[in-house]
């Protein structure tokens, strides 16, 4: 069962992402947004008025954010979605840190100077997904079937 | 490993309207180039073009060009394999498909804001453009009734980052009232004798099994009839099948028009080295003017074998 995200809800969700990775708010008053029992979804305001037998929905709009999380953690589909909106907490991945993420390493020394807690992995100027620091080192969040999938020669 | 394609006898009975047969048979048996579609939603022209020319350098790529017929697109030689084990591919900057596979999304000429159903969306290729024409604003049902397919689907949607669809597990042909729809797009279940290309297939009916394609017939038949049915007036349906079959094809079309009056065949608009649906097979000659319909073949469009019909509800 899926619920509209309160006002409130969403403001503070803004403010997370504006304050920890640059995300201009305006991009969240443009859906619409819901909260099911686990996660936050996005969608045109249109698709949530379009009603169909519950029964038969499998899915509507887009996962957006991982609400068991305080704060809740954005998805690897949003972060890739809305990639080229973040500018803030960003590490640029060389070609070396990528083989270490597919080689479920820590890049190490890559958090010194960057604010503690999420980070977003980019490579080539498209964010790939979430990062977390430990230390000085951050640890790869990137979904196991997409490090699996990628081929390590061509990074 | 695929076993080389090498069966005319099984293409003998369009032999009479395919034209220059001989080129026709030996494209069937090449296995057609590897396309991929840049995705408008997550990259621009020039990051795309800076991703091809980094993958020219770092050899994963031997040769990359622009598609001469369908937008967006660019013919790449390398094994599927290597495109598909990309970070890039993962990232859904880009989706691999038959050139064919677009040209009933450019029929069906989707815009921001209308409602659209696409009654067999998996895997999701056509939904992704159709979501992409839309640009994130307006209604986007996705219908699939397979569960295995319906997972490929969602897997498809969320790498290509597509945030309007409601996916919907109903079977095509009882969809119920949710709605009328500006446009519908029906890739229906068909022989496949387009996408044979270049392999055998296992699941391919090789030996012509009448049960099968009269059950196919019956599905395409009820699903031409829903579309009709939840449409709204002057709403555009597509119709297309990637057979060559003329019974899946240009049969279809002509009894649907003589069920459903209110529909009105009309020109696709799209250019391309296509041509113009049959108007006899066999010992039957069709009631309707199927001139607007389109076959596409693959010694005249390297890509698989299709046909597309546009319909506008009166």
């Amino acid at each position: 069962m899926r619920h509209s995200l309160s006002n409130d809800d969403l403001a503070e969700l803004a403010s997370y992402m504006e304050a920890r990775f640059g995300l201009d708010r305006n991009i969240f008053q443009s859906y619409h947004w819901e909260k099911s029992a686990h996660d936050f979804w996005m969608m045109p305001k249109e698709l949530s008025d379009f009603t169909a037998i519950d029964e038969e929905i499998e899915k509507r709009g887009l996962r957006a954010f991982n609400g068991d999380k305080k704060p809740p953690k954005p998805t690897t589909i949003f972060i890739q979605r809305f990639s080229r909106h973040f500018s803030k907490n960003i590490i640029d991945l060389s070609e070396s840190d990528f083989k270490d993420i597919i080689d479920k390493k820590l890049l190490i020394g890559r958090a010194i100077g960057i604010e503690r807690g999420f980070v977003l992995l980019r490579r080539y100027g498209v964010c790939l997904g979430c990062g977390f620091t430990r230390g000085d080192d951050v640890e790869s969040h990137l979904p196991k079937r997409l490090t699996h999938s990628i081929s390590p020669k061509f990074l | 490993m695929n076993k080389a394609y090498q069966s005319p006898a099984y293409f003998n009975t369009y032999k009479d309207f395919i034209p220059d047969y001989d080129l026709f048979l030996r494209a069937q048996s090449e296995l057609p180039p590897v396309v991929i579609k840049r995705n408008s939603l997550k990259c621009s022209i020039r990051e795309f073009e800076s991703f091809i020319k980094r993958h020219l350098d770092d050899g994963a790529f031997t040769r990359c060009i622009p598609h001469e017929w369908v937008y967006d697109c660019y013919e790449v030689e390398a094994p599927k394999s290597i495109i598909g084990g990309l970070w890039e591919h993962h990232a859904g900057l880009f989706y691999m498909m038959g050139a064919s596979s677009l040209l009933p999304v450019m029929a069906l000429d989707p815009r921001p804001g209308e409602s659209i159903l696409d009654m067999c969306s998996a895997p999701g290729g056509k939904t992704f453009l159709i979501s992409e024409k839309m640009n994130d604003q307006g209604v986007l049902i996705a219908n699939e009734p397979s569960n295995t397919r319906r997972r490929v689907l969602k897997s498809n949607l969320d790498r290509m980052g597509i945030l309007n669809a409601h996916i919907t597990s109903y079977y095509g042909e009882k969809i119920p009232d949710i709605g009328l729809f500006d446009r519908i797009l029906l890739d229906g279940p068909c022989s496949s004798e387009g996408s044979l290309r270049g392999a055998w297939s296992k699941n391919f009916d090789y030996s012509r099994n009448d049960e099968y394609r009269d059950s196919l017939q019956r599905s395409q038949k009820k699903l031409l009839d829903r579309a009709a049915e939840l449409l709204k007036s002057k709403g555009r349906l597509v119709y297309s099948t990637c057979t060559y079959d003329p019974d899946e094809n240009e049969k279809q079309v002509d009894e649907f028009l003589v069920r459903n009056p209110m529909m009105k065949l009309v020109d696709s608009n799209i250019k391309g080295p296509w041509v113009k649906g049959l108007a006899r097979f066999q010992e039957e000659n069709f009631i309707n003017d199927l001139s607007y319909t389109n076959r596409v073949y693959p010694h005249l469009f390297n890509s698989w074998g299709f046909f597309f019909a546009t319909f506008i509800k009166q």
